[in-house]
């Protein structure tokens, strides 16, 4: 045992004036404070150490020799209500009453150990939450440094063969052009709404960027929030994956697009439907006490309406690839053969809607409505190649084949 | 022939006893070849040893035999600290046996 600071001190002051000293440290110290003899006796002990120690009567009793090998140890103190204690030892040669001793000063670390294990505790468990989360998440300091990563975040980097790119201490920026497979206007995007978080002259910066990956180009919303943590601000950055919300909106705005053009065009058809029965049997088949083609000769309009529907086909493709094709002709003989048959705009405008409801049973909504505006152009053209037909009749005072004629035809 | 009968004392098994009694058990096999007699007394199960002893804290470490009986308290991890506590350094072996 070694005193010779102690001693010096001693010296110098006085023994007695040291001794003063050494008791009123002793009076006034918080920390247990023990002087212990070289044969591990108690010789002194404070109020406080009495109660660390959690014994009224502790001079004379062998506590034993100190042993601190660095500044300080934990020791292990009598339980209190069954509660396990802990205590931080201290140890430094004095003199006491003259003679060579041991300072030991003892804190009671219990609850301060304890705060510790909890704090530990909510954060590992944070990080237990953190981890087993999909979004990518991570927090930088005011340089815009990673200063901690959840593991779908490092996940990610590892996934492209450049851990190192997104770990701590890396940049975001430096993270970001991994991410974005080095796509700048994305890059500096998010670099300039994370300085404007850092800087406090934003609460709040989002950016969605595309990710090349294996299997496609997944869609990511990047969401920076200031964080302050002590004295220093941050930035907490989510990368969420909203590939699948992205598609499923873009399904959802298609569904509705559909539905509106399915709507349209139920309405259209349902006017010409109650047009073509609103429309009075053809003047030359009521003539003739005759209804609709449909209805009176079905077998023959059947043929008429594959004959209009192919060539409402054509105009369709037509229209689809750019090309031009003339179909006056088949629209003429289709004219003749309606002529032929007493046929009126009502069995035009039958023609026309049959081909639809062919087109509503077989094709996308889109070939639908170009359906919808070629056929309604082809039964104009058909109806005025009808009246064509009526009026070089007329003029040649004939009346057309008789009915009987019809029936056989 | 047995060489020394140490008590140490203990408060359950917390990370502290467990690194306490290894430190010892190496100090001990080196300082003394295996001819020692180490009692493990954990205060949590048997309060009234540490009572009958008048042990204050632990860990502590009593040297039964051979008398008078000496204790310490505190780092068991320095090997010459814990046998010069213990009164049991002894250069001399200590010279012969080398750093091993």
């Amino acid at each position: 045992m070694s005193q010779t600071s102690e001693s010096t001190a001693a010296s110098a002051i006085g023994a007695t004036e040291y001794q003063a000293r050494l008791d009123a440290v002793f009076s006034v110290a918080r920390d247990g404070l023990l002087a212990v003899g070289p044969d591990g006796c108690i010789l002194d002990a404070n109020p406080a150490a009495a109660e660390v120690l959690a014994c009224a009567d502790l001079v004379g009793r062998e506590f034993g020799l100190p042993l601190v090998a660095t500044e300080l140890v934990e020791i292990d103190l009598p339980p209190r209500d069954e509660q396990s204690r802990l205590a931080e030892m201290r140890v430094s040669p004095t003199l006491w009453a003259g003679q060579p001793a041991w300072l030991v000063a003892l804190r009671e670390i219990t609850a301060q150990r304890e705060a510790e294990r909890r704090w530990q505790d909510a954060e590992a468990q944070q990080r237990q939450i953190l981890d087993a989360l999909q979004v990518h998440l991570v927090v930088v300091d005011q340089h815009g440094r990673i200063a901690a990563a959840n593991q779908a975040w490092l996940n990610f980097g590892e996934r492209r063969g450049l851990p190192g790119a997104v770990a701590v201490g890396q940049t975001h920026r430096a993270a970001m052009a991994l991410r974005t497979g080095g796509h700048q206007a994305d890059v500096e995007a998010a670099e300039r709404g994370l300085r404007a978080v850092l800087g406090g002259q934003a609460a709040l910066y989002e950016q969605v960027y595309p990710v090349q990956t294996p299997t496609g180009p997944r869609w990511y919303l990047l969401r920076a929030t200031p964080l302050q943590w002590a004295a220093e601000r941050g930035a907490v950055l989510l990368h969420l994956d909203v590939t699948d919300p992205r598609q499923a909106a873009i399904s959802a705005a298609e569904d509705r697009l559909r539905a509106d053009v399915q709507t349209a065009l139920a309405r259209r058809e349902a006017h010409l439907e109650r047009l073509s029965r609103t429309v009075p049997a053809p003047t030359t088949a009521a003539s003739f006490g005759q209804g609709p083609l449909r209805e009176e000769l079905p077998e023959v309009w059947a043929v008429l309406a594959r004959t209009f529907r192919e060539v409402l086909l054509e105009a369709v493709e037509d229209r689809a690839f750019r090309t031009a094709g003339d179909r006056s002709p088949l629209l003429r003989h289709l004219s003749e053969e309606l002529g032929t048959l007493r046929g009126g705009p009502r069995d035009v405008i039958d023609l026309y809607l049959q081909a639809l409801r062919t087109f509503a049973e077989r094709s996308p909504d889109v070939r639908r409505e170009v359906a919808a505006e070629e056929g309604r152009m082809l039964a104009l053209e058909l109806m005025g190649y009808l009246v064509t037909y009526y009026r070089r009749h007329a003029t040649a005072g004939a009346a057309g084949p008789e009915l009987d004629e019809r029936a056989e035809g | 022939m047995i060489r020394c009968r140490l008590k140490l004392y203990i408060t359950g098994h917390s990370p502290r006893s467990e690194l306490a009694l290894r430190n010892l058990r190496q100090i001990c096999d080196r300082a003394f070849d295996g001819n020692y007699e180490l009692e493990v007394v954990d205060v949590l199960e048997q309060p009234q040893r540490a009572e009958e002893d008048k042990v204050i804290a632990t860990p502590t470490l009593i040297r039964v035999a051979p008398p008078p009986q000496r204790r310490i308290i505190g780092d068991l991890s320095e090997r010459v600290m814990v046998l010069r506590g213990l009164g049991l350094w002894d250069p001399d072996l200590e010279a012969t046996q080398g750093d091993r």
